[in-house]
Parts: structure tokens; C-alpha cells; sequence
């Protein structure tokens, strides 16, 4: 995975395989009365394009004997940094309907600010901010985005 | 037979009056705001308002909610450019080149020149509005479902020049963009396929979800690694285009206009494809395609452009038949008959006053626009002098908000964050993402279409090349693939492992 | 390791204030239904029969239950997206969802979509739209018995268009096929606008449509017959199927529905406001205007219609599949 090549391989290969996954998934859809294009037609032309397209990146990179191509993958630090982005990312969605989207808002970003490197006040004033315009957007628009605990 | 210049004096008399120009402001204002703000778009801002205009004649209001409707697709840009959000897929090639322009630092340079080219194009369609309304409208009838499907063709076909020199690993992006929009309920039969099993995934992936993840989740998480202070690569900031900018974009503006315009016409063609087809066509016209993609502002002028002359083209359909050319459109058709106002050739006979002034405040509502815009750009433009560690955890949150309401189901967020990922790895691996936008927003289009028309012909495919339009596309798109093939084999020969340029 | 203490300390505050909130709320919700704003969900798109008609409640149901109701849209699979949040929802009444038959009994019988119709408990059914036999304006067909005859010279040749598949108008138009003992080529469309497009461009020979779409284009379309079950007052002229000799009544029937185990308070107090409104001459007058026909139908009696209506399908459905 250090350089491209490596790395098409992979990818085309996983491509390939989720390709075939799909034209299996594919095979047992159903087909109904009166159609001209059969409810699989156009899955399994899907499946078949993607597993090629995905053989033919592996096999393509694998016979390519060019310049070796380094792949920029983050060092030790860029990979924590991904890591902790992507986790609260997704702690984020999670809490979504439990606290509320202003809320879940205000800690996502105070605690996501604070990580990358601004001080307390700049994490506080700027999470504060989102929850309270992100509230005035739901109240006075009337949307339904989750209140969490502030709704009543 | 339906125009007169009277009547347009006449309407425009009625568009100058303080209380509509009143009116044409706040809808302009609340349609700039709306487009800029994740979380709602066109169709939902002017149902939320739809209520409040009962206590206005119908004149206004129907002026205040069309200017709700353009004056979106003026505000519509702002993220795309300045935090690589593009909030519906129309705005997807304008983020390709504004991002890069914001990253350069001229934020500002992006911005105004889409205001200007949303404002020439606005106006040259409306002068199509105006004067060939009748006669266009029938237009939109010749378009059948095997049109319909030779047009989606010829909008996968751009993919081949989209993809740039990878070429492979454009067409694999592409395939599986369309594989992901196949997942959930056929649009036609509700059949399920591609759940593998798992309920949530009925629902189906949304294709702003792919845009978003792709575009501004991707772009955030390799910033992250990379600890970013900035997202500007210089400090070097240019708050306005030069004039001579301007002027290198005035045919681009035109050219995108009259694509938008024409295109603007068909119910049931996204958009999307427009601003796709317009900005493929400058790419291909200019003397230096390359540099489309890293930062030309022709890639701005092309889409912007044609997304305004859109929705000024789907008011001929919606004036002449009442049939309307997308959600936010048949939320004003909605509104219209609230009033008792059935829209069709009766109404311009029946009620010329009030149609000519509607017209009229397009025109009037465009300079507003225009006006309202331009002061903003250096607002907007500061947002990229915002540090990183700020910045980021924002346009998270705003990618979430955006997400969630799509559908206002978690289920689009989380798709989201799946496309983040993927957009992560592609960026690393040198994969371009427009053709999956592309075939992701094309894939129902297609599917309907094809399974329209070959119920239609009864199982024949020769229906695609015996009605003159649909063979049209249909050569059109055999042309462009094949000429895009050409071109790759006689520069670049073998294709390079590595370039994914796009 | 102070900082850590820090944000503890914030997060207990943060969780103390939410139980305060909490029970706020508990207390609260002793009071009569409803306490806080509605939702009113659409499971079509915004523009359709079913927004149209929530938004013309809207303002209405505010009067009436004292409340802010806030239309929202849950889009997709043909309605199926929105009816099976509808069965997941919280069932105390705060959201209801716009449901139309015979869509909501008919997905169920198809396929596997995530709901089933027993779980689907209306509140009121207060919109229809009988279907009509309509062709384009310059059609050769003139009658009815022209288009069946042709229809039965050449099988599937005609084009007869729909709004999706496995729909009222594609069950409409099985009935009419089996009935007439002629047969059409079922073309769906995503919708009633793409599906009144390719009719009026010509692309399909015939459409069977929702009445107030027809009433839409009167001028560019010939009615040539009503499934209704007497002739539609916006066109007087064209007969009902039943006049004809074909024995079939389709419409579609609108209405809102909340999920099993709503408190029966909660559903009353619903019901008499959409039913207040449903009795209202001006909004009855408007509807009819639009090419709507006013229902008026409350909780009873509308679980007795769907019972019907679902036994009637699930015969037509059996006899097709065989």
C-alpha cells in the first residue's frame, strides 16, 4: 500500500469482489409481470461493470512497471488526528437524537476545536455560537431537526 | 400572440410599484439566506413561506416567491466555494473550480463572477421567457421517455471527459456511483434490491448524501492529517475579479445561459445535468482545458450560469402548462392555485397583468439580486481566513445539518459519512469523484426513462434512434465518447498510472 | 488531567440541567393533548395532492388544536419511507402522517416495506380523487368503446400511463383490462406531473388520472370516462365506467394516520379537528373547485373503509397472480 501500484491492486481487487457481491445480490431479485426491463437487468449489468472495472484496475496496475508513484498515507500523528475527527464525527450522529442537534452541535465542535489546537475561550465561543444560531434557525424556521433536551 | 409590449411596459409598471419592489426585496433576501444556509433548500423555503403570503394579494406574493426560488440559486454557490459544500448537485462543478479559487485566495473572484454570470444569464433567459414563452413551451412536450434516456446518455458520456487522463479509474468511479443510487426501492415498482438484508438501506442513498461526503467530509479529514492552519495555500488574498476577468467569461456566460435556458425547459431534467453539460462544454472549448479543475474561473462563470438560466427556462413550462420542472417549482404551482390562478395559456389571456408583472419582477428581482450579492462577496470571502481548527468542526457540523435534511432521516447523515470516507480514500488514491457525482445524480433519470421507453416501443431498443431527438442525443453522446477516447490515445498514449488530475 | 476535570465538571452541570428539563416536561404532560407543537408529516412531495391539502389545514389545525403545526416531508419508495417511520414513530399523536389509499394497502400485499397495513391507525380521511380514462386532445380515439376496440384488435399495443407501479391507476387499470378483456401496456411514472407530461406530448396513448390532474388540463386532454360512481361535475359529459358496463369504482382516498397504541384522547381530539375542517362548506367549495372530491370521514369510519377496500384488493390481487 506504500505506493500506488500496491494500492491500485487492493483497491481494484476490493472493487472486483463488492462488484461480484452485487451481481449475487443481483440474481435473487424477483422479477414482475409486465416488464420489459427486468428488475435485475440493471443491478446485474452494475455488478458485472463494477467487478470488471475492479479486476481490470488490479490487473492494470499490476503489470505497470513505470515510475514507482508514492501514495501519501498520514504519518503516526496524521493518523491519530484522522481517528479522533472520525470518532467524534460519528459520537456526534449518534447523540444527535438523544441531546438535540444545537446541543449535540455545541459539544461536537468545542470539544473538536479544542483538539486541533485553539484555546478554551475560541472552542466555547465558537460551539456556543453554532448552538444558538442553529437553535434560532429550527425555532423561528420551523423545521424539525431534533431538540434533544431542549425541546419541549 | 401572447406578448405585447405594452403588456410588458405595463408589467413592469407593476414590478416598479413600491409595495412589489418591496416584496421582490424580502424574497430575494430570504432566498439568498436560503441558499446559503444548509438545511433548507429552495422547495422547503418557499413551502415554509407559502402560508405566510395569505395575507397578501396574489401579485406579490407570487413575486416574493419566485424571487425566493432564483434568488436561492444566487446563494446556492456560497458554500460550495468558500468551504467546498455544495448544497444541491446543481452547485457540484462550480465547487470543482471555486474551491481551488478559494484556496488560492480569490474567494472573492469566485464569488462575484458567479453573481455577475447568475445575473447575464438570469437576464438573457428571461429575454427567452419573455419574448418565445408560447412558442417553447411545446418544446418540453417533445420530450418523451427515450429523449429523455438519449439525454441521461449523453450526460454519462461527460464522465469519459470528466474522468481526465484516469481514465479507468474514472469509469470504475462512475459504476459504482451508479450502483449506489441502485440500492433501496426501484422508483417505478418499489421492488427492493441491493439491502443486502438491512431495512435502513430501503431508503435508498440520496445523492446529495454522495456530494457531500465526497466533497466537504473528504476534504476536512485531509486536512485534519495534514494539521492545516489555513485552508488558504497563500495569504494572498483577492477580494473582487478583475474586469478582465469578466470579460474572458462573457461568452462563457452566454453560451451557459442558452444551455440552461433550453434545458431549464424539461420537467423532470435535473439541473444537475445542466451545470454538468455547461461546464463540459467550456472545458472542451477552452484553448487550456487543464486548467479546469485547478482553479479557471470559466469553471465557475459555466455552471453558475447555467443554473440560473434553469430556473428562469422552468417558468416557461410552469406559465404556459402549469406543469413544473422540479419540487420548488411545483411548491409555486401549489401556491399559484391557492390564488384560484390556473396557470396555462388561459392565464395569459385571462389575467395578463398579473403574469406580465411576475415577468417583469424576474428582471427587477435578477438586479436585486445582483446588488445584494456583490456587497456580500467580501463577507463570504473572509470565511476562508478563518484558522482550520475552526473552520473544520464547522463545516462538519454544517455537512450534517445539510445531510440530515435532505429527508430529515440520521439514516442520510450516516450514508454521509460513508461517502466522507470513501472521498478520503479516493483523494488518496488519485480516483476522481466528479464522475460518481455525475452518474449518482444521472442513475434514477436513466433507470425510469429506459424502463419508460422500452414499454413504450414494447421491448424494441431501436426506439432511441428512430425519433429524431432522442437519436440526436444519442449521436451526440457516441460522438463525445468517442472523440474523448481519441484525444486520450493520441497525447497520452498508454494512460499514466497516477494522473488523476480531476 | 485539570482540563479533563474541567469538562466532567461541565458535563454533570450539562446532565443536571437536563433532568431538570426532563421532569419539567413529565409535569407538563399531565395537561390535556396537545401541550407543544405538531408535526404534520407528508410522505409525497412537496407540490402534491397531499401537501396541498395539509398546507390548506395548516393554518386551520392551529386554530383548532392551539398549537403550532409544522408541516414536514418524509419522501420516497412511493410513501413507503414515510408509513414505515409512521410504525416506528413515538405513538403519543404529536406526529401524524398524510396516508392515501389504496397505496398503503397495496405495498404491503406486494412486498416486504417495512410496514404492514394493521399498523397504520387513521385519524380521518378527507380527500379523493375518482380516476379518469383520459386521451390527448388530438387523439383518433373519441369514446371509450373506440379505445377498448383497439385496445382489443392489437393487445398492448395502446400505451396507458400511470403514476408509478402496483399503484391505484396501475390496479385501475388491471380492473378495467380483466373487466373489458382487452390489454394495455402499463407505462409508470415518478409522479402524476411526469405522468401528465408524456400524456399531453403523446408519448403514451392513454392515461388513467387522478381527477383534479385532469381538471388541470381540461383543454389539452378528452376525458373519456370516470371510475367515480356518478358522473364528475367538472365534466359532465363523459360517462362512468359503471354507465358503461364495467363494474368498477377506483379512487384514490387521502387522510392521516398516527401509529398502534396512540392514546385514544390523543386520536379523538385529532379526529374532530380534521373533521371540523372537513365539514367546512369554503374549504369543501374550494376542493371541489380544484377537482377534489371532499371526504368526510372519521376514525371509525375510515379503519371500516380501509378493511373494505383491503378485502376487495386482496381478491383482485389473487385473481392477477394466477
Amino acid at each position: 500500500m506504500r505506493n500506488l501500484r500496491s494500492a491500485d491492486m487492493v483497491c481494484g481487487a476490493c472493487i472486483g469482489l463488492l462488484g461480484l457481491a452485487v451481481v449475487v445480490a443481483a440474481m435473487n431479485i424477483p422479477a414482475l409481470m409486465g416488464e420489459r426491463l427486468p428488475s435485475k437487468a440493471l443491478p446485474m449489468l452494475c455488478g458485472v461493470l463494477t467487478a470488471a472495472g475492479g479486476f481490470l484496475l488490479a490487473i492494470k496496475a499490476y503489470r505497470y512497471d513505470g515510475e514507482e508513484i508514492p501514495v501519501e498515507w498520514p504519518d503516526r500523528g496524521g493518523w491519530i488526528s484522522l481517528g479522533v475527527t472520525m470518532g467524534g464525527l460519528i459520537a456526534y450522529v449518534a447523540l444527535i437524537e438523544l441531546l438535540g442537534l444545537p446541543v449535540a452541535s455545541m459539544l461536537f465542535v468545542i470539544g473538536l476545536v479544542r483538539y486541533l489546537g485553539m484555546g478554551l475561550m475560541a472552542g466555547v465561543a465558537t460551539g456556543l455560537g453554532t448552538a444558538v444560531s442553529i437553535y434560532l434557525m429550527i425555532h423561528y424556521l420551523a423545521l424539525s431537526f431534533p431538540l434533544g433536551v431542549l425541546g419541549s | 400572440m401572447f406578448f405585447s409590449v405594452d403588456l410588458l411596459m405595463q408589467g413592469f409598471g407593476a414590478a416598479l410599484s413600491p409595495e412589489n419592489l418591496l416584496w421582490a426585496f424580502v424574497g430575494c433576501f430570504v432566498g439568498t439566506l436560503v441558499g446559503v444556509l444548509p438545511g433548507i433548500g429552495p422547495s422547503s423555503g418557499i413551502a415554509i413561506l407559502l402560508p405566510l403570503t395569505t395575507f397578501l394579494p396574489p401579485t406579490p406574493a407570487i413575486i416574493m416567491l419566485a424571487a425566493i426560488y432564483y434568488g436561492a440559486m444566487y446563494g446556492g454557490s456560497t458554500t460550495a466555494i468558500v468551504v467546498n459544500i455544495p448544497g444541491e448537485a446543481s452547485s457540484v462543478p462550480t465547487a470543482l473550480d471555486g474551491y481551488e479559487m478559494a484556496k488560492q485566495g480569490r474567494a472573492g473572484a469566485a464569488l462575484a463572477i458567479s453573481a455577475i454570470s447568475s445575473f447575464v444569464a438570469g437576464t438573457v433567459s428571461l429575454l427567452g421567457l419573455t419574448f418565445f414563452a408560447p412558442t417553447l413551451a411545446s418544446f418540453a412536450l417533445y420530450f418523451g421517455p427515450p429523449e429523455y434516456f438519449a439525454l441521461m446518455i449523453m450526460g454519462l458520456s461527460l464522465v469519459v471527459s470528466l474522468a481526465g487522463k484516469a481514465l479507468l479509474k474514472g469509469l470504475v468511479s462512475a459504476i459504482l456511483g451508479l450502483t449506489a443510487s441502485l440500492i433501496g426501492q426501484n422508483p417505478l415498482t418499489g421492488a427492493c434490491r441491493l439491502t443486502f438484508g438491512c431495512e435502513d438501506l430501503m431508503a435508498g442513498v440520496n445523492f446529495i448524501s454522495v456530494i457531500i461526503g465526497l466533497f466537504a467530509l473528504g476534504e476536512v479529514f485531509c486536512n485534519v492529517e495534514q494539521k492545516v492552519t489555513y485552508i488558504l495555500d497563500n495569504r494572498k488574498i483577492e477580494w473582487m475579479p478583475k474586469w478582465v476577468d469578466v470579460y474572458r467569461c462573457r461568452w462563457v456566460m452566454l453560451r451557459s445561459s442558452v444551455i440552461g435556458f433550453f434545458m431549464g425547459l424539461l420537467p423532470g431534467c435535473s439541473p444537475a445535468v445542466t451545470t454538468f453539460v455547461a461546464y463540459d462544454l467550456e472545458k472542451r472549448l477552452s484553448k487550456t482545458p487543464e486548467r479546469f479543475g485547478r482553479g479557471a474561473i470559466e469553471g465557475v462563470a459555466a455552471p453558475e450560469g447555467a443554473n440560473n438560466a434553469t430556473s428562469s427556462g422552468g417558468f416557461v413550462p410552469l406559465l404556459a402548462f402549469g406543469l413544473p420542472t422540479g419540487p420548488a417549482l411545483a411548491v409555486l404551482l401549489g401556491g399559484l392555485m391557492m390564488y384560484g390562478l390556473q396557470p396555462g395559456p388561459l392565464l395569459f389571456q385571462s389575467n395578463p397583468s398579473f403574469v406580465w408583472a411576475i415577468i417583469a419582477s424576474m428582471y427587477v428581482g435578477n438586479v436585486i439580486c445582483l446588488v445584494l450579492n456583490l456587497p456580500l462577496v467580501g463577507m463570504w470571502a473572509r470565511i476562508s481566513l478563518i484558522p482550520f481548527p475552526i473552520l473544520g468542526p464547522l463545516i462538519l457540523v454544517f455537512s450534517v445539518i445539510g445531510a440530515y435534511s435532505i429527508r430529515f432521516m440520521l439514516f442520510d447523515v450516516w450514508v454521509t459519512l460513508v461517502f466522507g470516507v470513501v472521498g478520503y480514500l479516493m483523494r488518496k488514491m488519485k480516483i476522481p469523484m466528479a464522475p460518481m457525482v455525475l452518474a449518482s445524480v444521472l442513475a434514477q433519470m436513466l433507470e425510469t426513462s429506459l424502463s419508460q421507453s422500452l414499454l413504450i416501443s414494447r421491448g424494441s431498443w431501436s426506439v432511441f434512434f428512430t425519433r429524431p431527438i432522442a437519436c440526436v442525443f444519442m449521436a451526440l453522446a457516441i460522438g463525445s465518447i468517442v472523440r474523448g477516447l481519441w484525444v486520450q490515445y493520441k497525447t497520452g498514449g498508454p494512460e499514466a498510472l497516477a494522473d488523476g488530475d480531476d | 488531567m485539570k482540563c479533563r476535570f474541567h469538562a466532567l465538571a461541565k458535563l454533570s452541570v450539562f446532565f443536571l440541567l437536563c433532568a431538570v428539563l426532563l421532569t419539567g416536561v413529565q409535569a407538563h404532560a399531565a395537561d390535556k393533548f396537545p401541550t407543544h407543537p405538531l408535526t404534520y408529516v407528508v410522505t409525497f412531495d412537496p407540490g402534491g395532492q397531499s401537501d396541498r391539502e395539509a398546507r390548506r389545514q395548516q393554518p386551520h389545525l392551529q386554530k383548532l388544536l392551539g398549537q403550532q403545526v409544522i408541516v414536514d416531508y418524509k419522501v420516497g419508495g412511493g410513501g413507503a419511507v414515510g408509513w414505515k417511520e409512521l410504525t416506528k414513530t413515538k405513538p403519543d399523536g404529536y406526529s401524524f402522517y398524510s396516508i392515501n389509499t389504496p397505496h398503503i394497502i397495496l405495498q404491503p400485499m406486494q412486498q416486504d416495506v417495512g410496514y404492514k397495513t394493521e399498523q397504520i391507525v387513521p385519524v380521518a380521511m378527507f380527500q379523493s380523487t375518482p380516476l379518469g380514462v383520459a386521451v390527448p386532445a388530438d387523439s383518433p380515439y373519441k369514446t371509450m368503446k373506440e379505445l377498448l376496440e383497439a385496445a382489443k384488435k392489437e393487445p398492448g399495443a395502446l400505451s396507458m400511463g400511470g403514476s408509478a407501479a402496483f399503484s391505484g391507476h396501475h390496479l385501475a387499470t388491471l380492473r378495467l383490462e380483466k373487466l373489458a378483456g382487452v390489454s394495455f401496456s402499463y407505462v409508470p411514472f415518478t409522479g402524476s406531473a411526469p405522468q401528465m407530461t408524456a400524456a399531453l406530448g403523446g408519448h403514451v396513448d392513454v392515461v388513467f388520472a387522478n381527477s383534479d390532474d385532469l381538471v388541470r388540463f381540461k383543454d389539452k386532454i378528452r376525458v373519456l370516462a370516470f371510475s367515480s360512481a356518478e358522473r364528475f361535475p367538472h365534466f359532465p359529459d363523459a360517462p362512468t365506467l359503471k354507465e358503461l358496463g364495467y363494474d368498477m369504482v377506483d379512487s384514490i382516498d387521502r387522510g392521516v394516520g398516527v401509529p398502534l397504541n396512540t392514546p385514544a384522547e390523543a386520536i379523538a381530539t385529532l379526529e374532530a379537528a380534521f373533521m371540523e375542517i372537513a365539514r367546512n362548506p369554503d374549504i369543501q367549495k374550494e376542493m371541489r373547485d380544484q377537482g377534489f372530491v371532499p371526504l368526510a370521514l372519521g376514525h371509525d369510519a375510515s379503519v371500516a373503509y380501509i378493511k373494505k377496500v383491503s378485502a376487495e384488493y386482496a381478491e383482485l390481487a389473487k385473481s392477477i397472480k394466477k
